[in-house]
């Protein structure tokens, strides 16, 4: 059933149009919010918050994806939640050591040489401040549009822009220093 | 003289197409004559799809989704109230450990036994008989017990002056009931439907006598905050065992600093959760999510 028809009957009180909905992308979902807050836990509250969100706020879903949609419910929560910490750190810890982020668990079709680079790659992420941490994510991972971040982050277009291309930029530093040729996968 | 590099922004602008056409049009013209920045814009373009290749992650444990629930109770017909959930449990429910609420939390606590209680969906202001103010000192409340007005035994009759914080308009609540085995009822009510962090929150939970009148074991009427693993008890009828005449009414009420649980009041989804220990054993509880927002 294609998502238009799904979240029709969302708006109509059907919850188990939702339950079809979420099952579809929620690992996605999680791994958005999983890389934006850097804790499984809060993740996982994260994700309960945008559930309540999505659900109560279907009527305001104006056709496409509902993915796209839902992604950027999640985005906007764990960017409140960055905000509440008041911080904008990497995630290290006390001792200045990252704190890495859990490891992704292979999928049927992963390989070792798979992991070891979604590893480095959340490594690299995880060596960035939160903002540029979560406009990356925002942007690359979750796919969100500059005016859908501005209105998110509450700045300018150009901001997004300034900060996306930093952020970028340091990402790229900071996974070549981990590994110089980790990005001819992706080239 | 040649022309200037492309900035970072420009290239990573232009691998979004998120410039203008005239300036897209100049950094393409760009891109085709300079071999350097066309590499840059390559590993750009390598560190973007990096991301965007990160596998989804599986959820630790199933969403609460519980919440649907009143979705699939309307489409059945029966009753149902706005974003609730509740369960009867029968026999004893886990224990759960009394945790430390914030400094931040300053909880006042009200138990009232009345004829009527919030009538038509609203709060009633006259009929509030207690009220304690309960600022935790060094962070930590102990759990509280209740006062009331004397009208059921096994509560003490102290007199306390009304308090109007209590009073909620009657459009802006949130609220559910469950009928317990013996026919009785509780509520769970809380004022405002959300809140932004640290916004005072009233909660109520309410019972309503069944037709044979109901008896409440000594633990009485609890309420907590949840959130996870981490509960707070905000407030608490124990120490009597009081009998409800039919229709008779006892509440249990706290005002919350809306997020606060152990600390600085937070954003999220936090469980408020009434708990009736009835005195033939049963235990009758109501939960709902509450969403709090960000300041």
């Amino acid at each position: 059933m294609q998502d238009e028809e799904l979240v029709e009957r969302c708006r109509q009180g059907d919850g188990d149009a939702f339950e079809t909905l979420l099952a579809r992308d929620q690992s996605a979902f999680f791994g958005l919010a999983v890389r934006m807050l850097g804790d499984r836990d809060e993740a996982m509250d994260a994700l309960q918050d945008s559930c309540i969100k999505a659900w109560r706020g279907i009527g305001e879903q104006r056709g496409g994806p509902f993915r796209s949609w839902m992604n950027s419910i999640v985005a906007r929560t764990c960017v409140d939640r960055i905000r509440a910490r008041r911080s904008q750190s990497p995630l290290e810890d006390e001792d200045g050591r990252v704190i890495p982020l859990p490891d992704p668990r292979p999928g049927p079709e992963s390989t070792a040489l798979r992991r070891d680079r979604t590893r480095a790659i959340e490594r690299g992420l995880n060596r960035l401040s939160a903002d540029h941490r979560a406009i990356v994510l925002m942007r690359d991972l979750s796919g969100m549009s500059y005016e859908e971040m501005a209105e998110c982050l509450e700045v300018p277009v150009g901001t997004v822009r300034s900060r996306l291309a930093r952020a970028r930029g340091n990402l790229q530093v900071e996974l070549l220093r981990l590994d110089p040729n980790i990005l001819e996968a992706y080239a | 003289m040649p022309a200037p590099h492309l900035t970072d922004e420009q290239l990573s602008a232009h691998l979004d197409r998120a410039l203008a056409e005239d300036e897209s049009a100049s950094v393409q013209s760009h891109l085709e004559d300079c071999a350097e920045c066309a590499a840059r814009r390559d590993l750009l373009r390598a560190t973007s799809q990096a991301v965007a290749d990160l596998p989804g992650e599986d959820l630790p444990r199933p969403l609460d989704l519980t919440f649907l629930r009143q979705a699939r109770e309307q489409r059945t017909g029966a009753a149902a109230s706005r974003g609730f959930v509740a369960r009867v449990i029968h026999g004893r429910p886990p224990v759960w450990l009394p945790t430390a609420v914030a400094a931040a939390a300053v909880l006042i606590l009200a138990v009232t036994i009345a004829p009527r209680f919030l009538p038509g969906g609203g709060a009633s202001r006259g009929t509030t008989a207690g009220q304690e103010a309960l600022t935790a000192p060094n962070g930590a409340t102990a759990p509280t017990q209740g006062n009331g007005s004397g009208a059921a035994p096994g509560l003490d009759g102290s007199a306390r002056k009304p308090n109007s914080n209590f009073v909620a308009p009657r459009d802006a609540l949130a609220r559910k009931s469950v009928t317990a085995p013996d026919g009785s009822t509780v509520s769970i009510v809380a004022s405002p439907p959300e809140a932004p962090s640290g916004l005072p929150t009233l909660v109520v939970v309410k019972v309503v006598a069944g037709p044979t009148g109901t008896a409440l074991a000594p633990q009485g009427v609890d309420l907590f905050i949840g959130q996870g693993s981490r509960q707070a008890r905000l407030a608490t009828s124990a120490g009597g065992s009081p009998r409800l005449k039919p229709g008779e009414e006892i509440d249990v009420s706290g005002q919350w600093s809306a997020g606060a649980l152990d600390g600085q009041p937070t954003p999220g989804t936090y469980t408020v959760t009434g708990r009736v220990y009835l005195a033939d054993g049963e235990v009758v509880e109501v939960t709902l999510p509450y969403v709090v927002a960000g300041a």
